[in-house]
């Protein structure tokens, strides 16, 4: 027989989780003891992000020029972290010469939607997993930690 | 008007030192530019993966799960562009 929801210390805001979940994908599921599922967040939504800058360059991430789409891209923290360095890329590289490498090459047309679209599209569903982390209900979903526990208490 | 042009254009040198650029995986993009419907699928798949991740009590459904949503917002991206190709040819 299931748990009723009487515990009042389960039954919370899981902030410092929800935080964790924003920081890494994955992270907040995986500190409260759903692992399998952390594990499947951090992996899809990560290569989600990477596939984005991968396809579309580094430049897909910027607040400057993308202003809407970033706004759905900082919802995985990484995000803060690539459009810091590409902001500081961009203004720390000198206009290039015939005979220099240029400090990055910006995507266009299908390429670059698509980078931004996957990056974008990364932090739309890490808020999912963040919402669902911040009223995470353990009675309704037993953790992989508690699980062997409450089918003893059961036993 | 011509002379204009081909001012205008880049020099051999520059178009060889751009060809010659090494590739720098997630700082430059990758030319898919052919391929780029191709990506659509694995976008659905994400989707699907990671919505009933969260969805599902039991991940022991999650392949199948995956596996239907994934060829419900296949299937309704079929129809939606079906729909807009037929608009915009009609009209």
């Amino acid at each position: 027989m299931p748990q009723t929801a009487e515990d009042p210390a389960a039954m919370r805001w899981h902030i410092p989780e929800a935080l964790a979940a924003w920081a890494l994908p994955g992270a907040g599921h995986f500190i409260v003891g759903e692992r399998a599922r952390g594990v499947i967040l951090f992996l899809v939504i990560n290569s989600l992000w990477l596939a984005g800058l991968l396809v579309g360059g580094v430049c897909v991430i910027d607040h400057q020029e993308n202003t809407a789409w970033f706004a759905a891209q900082s919802l995985t923290g990484p995000s803060i972290v690539a459009d810091v360095y590409f902001q500081r890329l961009r203004a720390t590289s000198p206009p290039a010469l015939p005979a220099q490498s240029p400090a990055y090459e910006p995507s266009f047309g299908r390429v670059n939607e698509l980078g931004i679209l996957f990056v974008g599209l990364a932090g739309l569903l890490n808020t999912l997993a963040i919402i669902d982390m911040l009223y995470h209900d353990p009675n309704r979903r037993p953790s992989e930690r508690n699980r062997p526990a409450a089918t003893s208490a059961t036993t | 008007m011509m002379i204009e042009l081909t001012q205008n254009l880049p020099s051999a040198a520059v178009q060889q030192s751009v060809l010659s650029l090494a590739y720098r995986p997630f700082v430059e993009p990758l030319n898919l530019h052919t391929h780029w419907l191709a990506l659509l699928p694995v976008l659905a798949v994400a989707i699907a993966l990671i919505y009933k991740t969260i969805k599902l009590d039991d991940l022991k459904d999650l392949p199948r799960e995956t596996a239907a949503l994934t060829g419900q917002i296949m299937l309704f991206m079929a129809v939606a562009a079906a729909v807009l190709w037929l608009v915009t040819e009609l009209a």
